[in-house]
């Protein structure tokens, strides 16, 4: 039988959350310094090799179609702005993070990215959050507590595994093997890297809408939805989908049956950008 | 979620409606063809009945809606999704 936890007790005992990359540090404190500059800015994400390729190569995707090629990381952040650059620098950061993770894993999670951007058209989700690309990121990070459950806990989650071929959730599996589920863990990375308030309360809350704090719901919604689009259309993280979507996620979104099949027009349209993110990573 | 199975050409799943009872959903063509996605219901008289999508949609739940139209891109579609493998997921 496996040790329970809480969520203090995991990462007082097991899991070391790491710490904000260099790079995104940097940006994120430049953008809330008025005295700083667009070329600090660049001059930060350089000092990071890794993630200034990245971020290249994302700018340079068919996902921002920007029709010309960007070759320096002054270009892009001149052309995208800073708050663009931002969401830019951590996306490129989670693709960092989850590299040589599973093939498998890694679809899925760039996959409810491309989703919760394609969501990003509906009325209740757009006045949730900055931009498209803000919710991006939340797709990519949305299972990210998964990396480090993988990581710290590998027999663990070779239990859970079996659970999720049975036919159960993830997260429930999860909390029955450890007492903690990943959204709780990549809620907790989130906060370490001082992300935003959003992304740490719809993390956390992602799996029960009644659990997750009134202000995040909606995005929480969306959350399950992206999920729910990629594991049918077989971008599963799983060998077994499990999906759900609450009913009470559901009425939050503000859509109605008749709008599905535009929805995932939309999402379908968009594979040839999963298959080219997933490349920046596999 | 949704058990699909292979049935010669089409794909089917049992799937529950509102009053409880158990209808099922036959997939076998892509969205472009109105007669390609099918509800079969009981019917009064013990005979099944088709109801085509997108009118037989108010009978399903949201998030088996999204299953069923994903399930039809992944198997007719031409975006590039994967069908399941061994014909069922």
């Amino acid at each position: 039988m496996s040790k329970m936890y809480d969520i203090d007790t995991l990462l007082d005992e097991v899991v070391t959350l790491p710490s904000m990359p260099t790079a995104l540090e940097q940006v994120t404190r430049l953008m809330n310094d008025p005295n700083s500059s667009l070329s600090d800015v660049a001059k930060a994400i350089s000092g990071d090799p890794s993630i200034s390729l990245k971020t290249l190569r994302l700018v340079n995707s068919a996902y921002y179609g920007l029709g010309q090629e960007v070759k320096t990381v002054d270009h892009a952040v001149v052309l995208l702005g800073g708050k663009v650059v931002k969401n830019l620098v951590l996306s490129a950061t989670v693709f960092d993070a989850i590299e040589g993770a599973a093939e498998r894993f890694i679809l899925h999670t760039v996959g409810c990215g491309v989703a919760m951007r394609s969501l990003y058209k509906q009325p209740a989700l757009a006045a949730c959050l900055e931009s498209a690309d803000e919710g991006f990121v939340f797709g990519l990070l949305h299972e990210i507590g998964r990396v480090l459950l993988a990581e710290y806990l590998p027999d663990e989650c070779n239990e859970i595994g079996l659970l999720v071929e049975g036919g159960m959730p993830t997260y429930l599996a999860e909390r029955q093997i450890i007492g903690v589920d990943h959204a709780e863990v990549g809620a907790k990375l989130a906060e370490r890297w001082r992300l935003s308030d959003h992304i740490i309360g719809a993390l956390a809350g992602q799996y029960e809408i009644a659990r997750c704090d009134e202000r995040f719901r909606v995005v929480a919604a969306y959350l399950q939805l992206a999920n729910l689009m990629c594991e049918s259309s077989g971008l599963s993280s799983e060998r077994h989908e499990n999906a759900i979507l609450e009913d009470s996620a559901w009425t939050l979104t503000g859509m109605t049956r008749e709008d599905i099949p535009a929805v995932l027009e939309h999402f379908f349209e968009a594979r040839h950008e999963i298959d080219e993110l997933f490349s920046m990573s596999a | 979620m949704l058990k699909w199975h292979k049935q010669g050409p089409a794909f089917t799943a049992p799937v529950q409606l509102p009053d409880g009872s158990t209808a099922s959903v036959v997939l076998l063509g892509s969205a472009a063809n109105p007669r390609a996605l099918a509800l079969v219901v009981p019917g009064s008289d013990g005979k099944p009945a088709s109801e085509y999508f997108p009118e037989a949609a108010s009978r399903l739940t949201p998030c088996d809606l999204v299953q069923i139209y994903c399930m039809q891109e992944r198997c007719f579609g031409t975006h590039g999704f994967h069908p399941p493998e061994g014909g069922g997921a």
